[in-house]
């Protein structure tokens, strides 16, 4: 697959704004993300984190191509973020993914894989790989209404990186998941972005953020506030990925009951 | 900003709108090809009468025969009770709901003619007030029954029973002879029909043409068949050849003959 | 790796195929067509017993007259509801941005999702077709002569199709610029009531806007079959050019407000 466009930069918001139409007729305005210029070099890891209602799930969604740009402009890999090339090159976790209870986890990611054109024994391969990945083997042909909150989590973020695209857009990843399968979402964060993939996660849990991302960008009321490596921001080098002391107490009594 | 924006949406519907009208304004004469079944008239008709009843949604829905036959077993209440505008409002209703059965058209334009002028006349009254009231009737069912002219024109019974009404109740022969011609050239009509038309046209005074006609469907006649009674045309040509005039009818005297 | 290329038609209805499919299975197992489904062939089924009701008509005429009904009235319900509940809980739920998000163009999912619903009303009406087939043929077998013969019962059966699935291109049409399942379902029942009476819309005034709609009156079967003989080929092609305009028409414009709405 083809890693890079002609495009430095793996994404790229140019004096992006994004504001959304109030009343019947739309003459009122609400803004949800103004003026925001940032660029992120492929094979990086940005942590997008900031307050509930402070524009994260918007700057995803404009990467994605599910909303359009107010004003200013958002591009991938040096394609207009919602074009088919763009699209092509994108995985999406959206915030509390739903899928449809009565399916289940098997016939969505089959779906998933037809529709980013896997076919036939690739198709049933590469569902296989990913129900292993996400730990739900075990349940693949049962109800997904039936799941827990994190079996759901999983399976979001197993369809989001299906197809292996380059740039990885998970909004909120962690929520609803254990300290194990949180780890274990931190593990596969970063073997993605050993092998060359971009990465956005849209947190408000800032210890994963520390100890994940490359480059870190905070958003208060739709505004970018500050950018740059943990280290700029913080002072100091970023956290390897390591379980705080809580959550070592919950592997050992989860490993030994198991 | 706002005014743009409010408008910019105003327009996108718009622009939408018109072109889902300017389809249908290209698709309105092949519309016109393919409408077929009943008129809108009628049926503007039928659901006009179930405007707040629950039936409006049967017929609406599909299920106009059944729905008809509530609104007959209604009517046949009605005319239990005697009650004369309920049973022709029903009857009335029936026939737009569904006009499909012809033996809607005839029970209800039977009751019309001959059951209503019974309910709403004076037994006491004079004949002669009598009789304009059962004109009347008669020719309210006649046109009843010449709405249903468009669905069933080909049906024998329907002109069979146009015959009837303008024999019995108006006493106009020449429309009475005109409707048994009609029933007697439609496919599958009964054998009485063509008789009942000669005998008409005797009674008109038309003797030449009653011959005419006699002879004409005496061919088609089987032996041996009751119903055809041959025996009887074959004498009534004989007796219309003995006669070389016959009386002209100046009055429903033809009522309560034997055909 | 995927192997197909994301560009050209074929891709493209290779993923309207998949929509559907996925919307069909997601249709089937709500279980609204099977309670519908049965419910009408439970009427079917006993609608001998409203014999009483039937007057003048041939008894196998009356009972495929009430049999269409049950299928259009119970298919329209199916074609509204199934329709409104998959377009708007696919986008409530998020299941809507994760499949749009791959390259999968607007019309191929508004497309598929009628495609699927489609099907579904080809089942449905299949089910209950054969249900009124065996109903008419039993009462039916006392006579030599079929008095309602197969092929127009046929006929009707694919006419009221024709007519379910526009039902749900307009359904489809409602959803795609309104924001809520209740609404459109609400909105969307109530245009089709309004395309039934569309003949008796005047020519003149406000109210002639409703002459922008279809008129579903032409596409009921119950005409065909009270004439009892099948109708002829160019009628047919005709009522199936007309009704395939309106589906053009009506999942392009479809297509073309949901392009414009942001998940």
């Amino acid at each position: 697959m083809k890693r890079n466009g002609a495009s430095p930069w793996a994404l790229e918001f140019a004096g992006f704004a994004k504001w959304y139409p109030i009343g019947w007729l739309g003459a009122g305005r609400r803004t949800a993300v103004a003026g925001l210029t940032l660029q992120l070099a492929p094979g990086q890891v940005l942590g997008i984190l900031g307050p509930n209602g402070s524009g994260k799930s918007t700057v995803l969604k404009a990467l994605a191509g599910l909303i359009r740009a107010s004003a200013g402009s958002c591009r991938i890999f040096g394609h207009e973020a919602g074009s088919d090339a763009a699209r092509a090159r994108v995985g999406y976790l959206p915030e509390s993914p739903r899928f449809p209870p009565l399916l289940t986890a098997r016939e969505v990611l089959a779906f998933c894989a037809g529709l980013s054109g896997f076919a036939g024994f690739h198709r049933e391969l590469r569902v296989q790989q990913m129900l292993h990945w996400s730990g739900l083997v075990e349940v693949a042909d049962r109800p997904i209404g039936g799941y827990s909150k994190g079996m759901v989590q999983r399976l979001g973020v197993a369809q989001a990186i299906l197809h292996d695209p380059d740039l990885v857009l998970l909004d909120e990843p962690a929520d609803g998941l254990d300290p194990v399968a949180r780890l274990g979402l931190n593990q596969l964060l970063c073997d993605l972005a050993a092998h060359g993939r971009t990465i956005v996660v849209a947190s408000h849990l800032l210890a994963q953020a520390d100890s994940i991302c490359d480059r870190i960008a905070l958003l208060g009321a739709g505004r970018l506030l500050a950018e740059g490596t943990p280290a700029e921001l913080l002072g100091r080098e970023s956290t390897a990925v390591e379980p705080t002391p809580l959550e070592k107490l919950f592997l050992e009594r989860f490993a030994a009951h198991a | 900003m706002s005014f743009a924006a409010a408008s910019a949406r105003v327009g996108r519907a718009g622009v939408v709108l018109v072109v889902l009208a300017s389809g249908a304004a290209l698709l309105r004469p092949w519309e016109r090809l393919l409408a077929c079944g009943e008129s809108p008239a009628e049926v503007a008709g039928a659901l006009t009468g179930l405007v707040g009843s629950s039936r409006l949604l049967g017929v609406l829905g599909g299920f106009k025969a059944v729905v008809a036959g509530g609104c007959w077993l209604e009517a046949d209440l009605a005319w239990e009770r005697r009650d004369p505008i309920a049973t022709r409002a029903l009857i009335e209703l029936t026939v737009a709901v569904d006009s499909r059965p012809l033996y809607f058209w005839l029970n209800g334009a039977r009751i019309l003619a001959y059951d209503l002028p019974v309910w709403c006349t004076d037994p006491n009254a004079p004949a002669a007030v009598r009789r304009r009231d059962r004109i009347i009737a008669a020719e309210n069912a006649l046109a009843f029954l010449a709405k249903a002219r468009a669905g069933h024109a080909h049906d024998p019974e329907f002109w069979i029973e146009m015959g009837n009404l303008h024999l019995r109740g108006t006493g106009n022969l020449e429309a009475a002879a005109r409707c048994y011609r009609a029933a007697a050239l439609r496919p599958g009509a009964p054998y009485y029909a063509a008789r009942i038309h000669g005998e008409l046209l005797c009674l008109l005074g038309r003797r030449d043409e009653a011959l005419a006609w006699l002879r004409s469907i005496l061919p088609t006649l089987p032996e041996g068949d009751p119903a055809a009674a041959r025996e009887l045309v074959l004498a009534r040509l004989r007796a219309l050849e003995a006669a070389p005039t016959t009386p002209r009818a100046s009055s429903p005297a033809g009522v309560g003959r034997s055909f | 790796m995927p192997e197909a290329t994301h560009n050209g038609w074929r891709a493209g209805w290779r993923r309207t195929g998949l929509v559907a499919r996925h919307t069909l299975t997601i249709a089937f197992r709500l279980r609204l067509a099977l309670l519908l489904g049965v419910t009408g062939a439970g009427l079917i089924a006993g609608s001998w017993e409203l014999r009483t009701f039937n007057f003048g008509q041939l008894e196998v005429k009356f009972l495929g007259d009430f049999g269409l009904g049950v299928i259009g009235l119970f298919g329209s319900l199916l074609a509204v509801l199934a329709t409104t509940h998959l377009f708007f809980d696919a986008l409530g739920h998020g299941a809507a941005p994760m499949v749009l998000v791959r390259p999968v163009r607007r019309w191929e999912y508004v497309c598929g999702i009628h495609g699927g619903v489609a099907t579904l009303l080809a089942g449905f009406v299949t089910f209950l077709s054969a249900v009124l087939a065996a109903v008419i043929l039993t009462r039916d077998g006392a006579w030599s002569r079929p008095h309602l013969p197969v092929t127009v019962l046929l006929q009707a059966a694919g006419v009221t199709w024709l007519k379910l699935v526009l039902i749900a291109a307009m359904a489809l049409f409602v959803c795609s610029f309104t924001s809520s399942a209740l609404f459109a379902s609400c909105a969307s029942l109530m245009l089709v009531l309004a395309a039934q009476l569309r003949r008796f819309a005047p020519e003149h005034g406000a109210a002639r806007l409703l002459r922008a709609w279809p008129d579903l009156g032409i596409l009921d079967a119950g005409e065909l079959l009270a004439g009892g003989r099948a109708a002829g080929a160019p009628w047919l092609a005709g009522l199936t050019l007309y009704w395939a305009a309106y589906i053009v028409l009506f999942d392009e414009l479809s297509s073309h407000v949901f392009r414009r709405r942001e998940c």
